[in-house]
């Protein structure tokens, strides 16, 4: 196995077994040793999200496990990502993602942009507790193509159906797909509030804004 | 929340006062139907008495979390204690007082540490500790124990006999079985057998049926079945209960109004 692939693989089993300072280090021999950042973010940390996702799938790992693995690429991320060329990022697809008024229960939404972000979406994370009207704001603003919605109580479901009304009172309806998730939410419910899909976990989020974008994957 | 909008009740006062929780606990009782005056309104109670800020809301939403007061475990250890003597949490045990005083049954909501440490810190944080460094969460496992215990004690001196525990930050679709293992073991259980004692005779804990379950999967509790006189609702079946179990967690709180259509309750045994 030569440096490169030794130190890829590094990285790619630091973000799988969740260990961020054995990331970071292999991070920055990978800079130190003259290779491309590009290639240790696609083929070392991406590829160790990518296992994990998959171990997600499988239900070997849970929610848990995946935060602390984002924890470890991020912690690679911060390494590379200074090294890399300034690119404009205007062929990423761009995703306003957010918890809606009333809930703060965010892991969910968090989990959901780590998977869309490592499967090169633009994401713009509203955070949790989020005024309806600002996801309208942002969209119209960033020229969103998709705006993510995320709740886990009941109380707070019916905002989603207001955010879809905002959009379309902001004459942006058209121009965004609407994905929404969460613990009470369902596929029959998205139907009914008119969003585009609804997605049960992480993974198939990106599967769903991916086919709603049509994009490839 | 609907009735809140549909009486146009003050907020924050039917949080904060206990002249309107008393109220708004008996007008939540009449309109659910459910055989009990339930208090706290919400899920962040605990961790507001330990300095967390919180947000009341409105009429569309209720109290929630605001700005995470720490940013690391150790602020997090660094917290006072549960707080029972003053603020939002004196006025909920004197609404239980009273209720239970007009002759209302009282189901006091108590959360467990998942959920009030992520009103305090972003709950990453916590499971990083679990994993990086579990001899120190068990101490702050710990430590949680004997607030929380500290508040059952409370609540029972204020003379309410119901409580439910519940832990919806950490529950099985969040933590994963081996995470949900590690909690059961380093504290539901033992916080659960503590609180059995603070129970007294006839008080009972009507556990989240996730956490029931962990419970029996383990190994740390047992399903034993009562006969109830009749066909009842699971929370009416649960006011059967006093002096014949200490534990219930067959069906979530939320859906108390289940009928019991085979006129069985299934309590739950800790070993």
């Amino acid at each position: 196995m030569s440096l490169k692939e030794e130190l890829l693989k590094r990285m790619s089993d630091g973000v799988v077994d969740m260990e961020e300072d054995e990331v970071a280090e292999a991070a920055q021999e990978f800079i130190d040793s003259g290779f491309p950042a590009f290639e240790g973010i696609m083929n070392g940390l991406i590829d160790g999200m990518n296992r994990t996702s998959v171990l997600f799938e499988e239900e070997e790992y849970f929610v848990t496990d995946v935060l602390l693995c984002s924890d470890a690429m991020y912690a690679g991320l911060n390494v590379l990502k200074p090294y890399l060329p300034e690119e404009s990022g205007d062929n990423k697809k761009k995703a306003v993602i957010g918890v809606v008024e009333g809930d703060t229960h965010d892991i969910g939404k968090n989990l959901v942009k780590i998977m869309m972000e490592t499967a090169g979406f633009q994401m713009i994370d509203l955070g949790r507790d989020v005024p309806l009207q600002k996801f309208v704001d942002t969209a119209k603003e960033e020229q969103a193509d998709l705006v993510c919605l995320s709740t886990l109580m009941t109380t707070t479901m019916g905002g989603m159906k207001t955010v879809i009304e905002l959009l379309k009172d902001a004459g942006i309806r058209d121009q965004v797909k609407v994905m929404v998730g969460g613990g009470p939410v369902s596929q029959s419910f998205a139907a009914k509030i008119g969003a585009d899909g609804y997605s049960q976990n992480a993974v198939e989020a990106v599967r769903l804004a991916k086919d709603l974008l049509q994009t490839a994957s | 929340m609907q009735l809140i909008r549909m009486k146009r009740l003050p907020i924050p006062d039917i949080y904060t006062e206990c002249e309107w929780i008393v109220r708004f606990a008996m007008m939540e009782r009449n309109r659910s139907g459910k055989p009990f005056c339930t208090v706290p309104f919400d899920h962040t109670l605990e961790a507001q008495a330990m300095g967390g800020r919180v947000r009341y809301g409105d009429g569309t939403a209720g109290p929630r979390a605001c700005d995470y007061i720490c940013q690391s475990l150790e602020e997090v250890e660094k917290l006072p204690g549960i707080d029972i003597e003053n603020g939002r949490m004196r006025e909920t045990l004197e609404a239980g007082r009273i209720l239970r005083e007009s002759g209302y049954e009282v189901l006091f909501q108590i959360s467990g540490p998942f959920t009030i440490w992520n009103t305090l810190i972003d709950i990453k944080s916590i499971f990083k500790g679990i994993r990086k460094e579990p001899n120190r969460m068990e101490k702050l496992f710990g430590r949680m124990e004997a607030e929380l215990l500290g508040l059952i004690g409370a609540v029972r001196r204020s003379g309410v006999r119901f409580f439910s525990y519940a832990d919806s930050a950490g529950g099985m679709r969040i933590l994963g079985p081996h995470m949900m293992e590690w909690a059961t073991e380093y504290f539901t259980y033992g916080f659960l057998k503590k609180s059995e004692e603070l129970l007294g005779k006839d008080g009972i804990m009507m556990l989240c049926p996730q956490t029931a379950y962990a419970l029996k999967d383990m190994g740390y509790a047992q399903t034993e079945e009562i006969t109830l006189p009749e066909t009842m609702s699971y929370g009416n079946a649960c006011l059967f209960l006093p002096g014949r179990a200490k534990f219930v967690g067959q069906i979530c709180i939320n859906r108390q109004n289940q009928i019991l259509e085979d006129r069985k309750i299934q309590t739950i045994a800790l070993k």
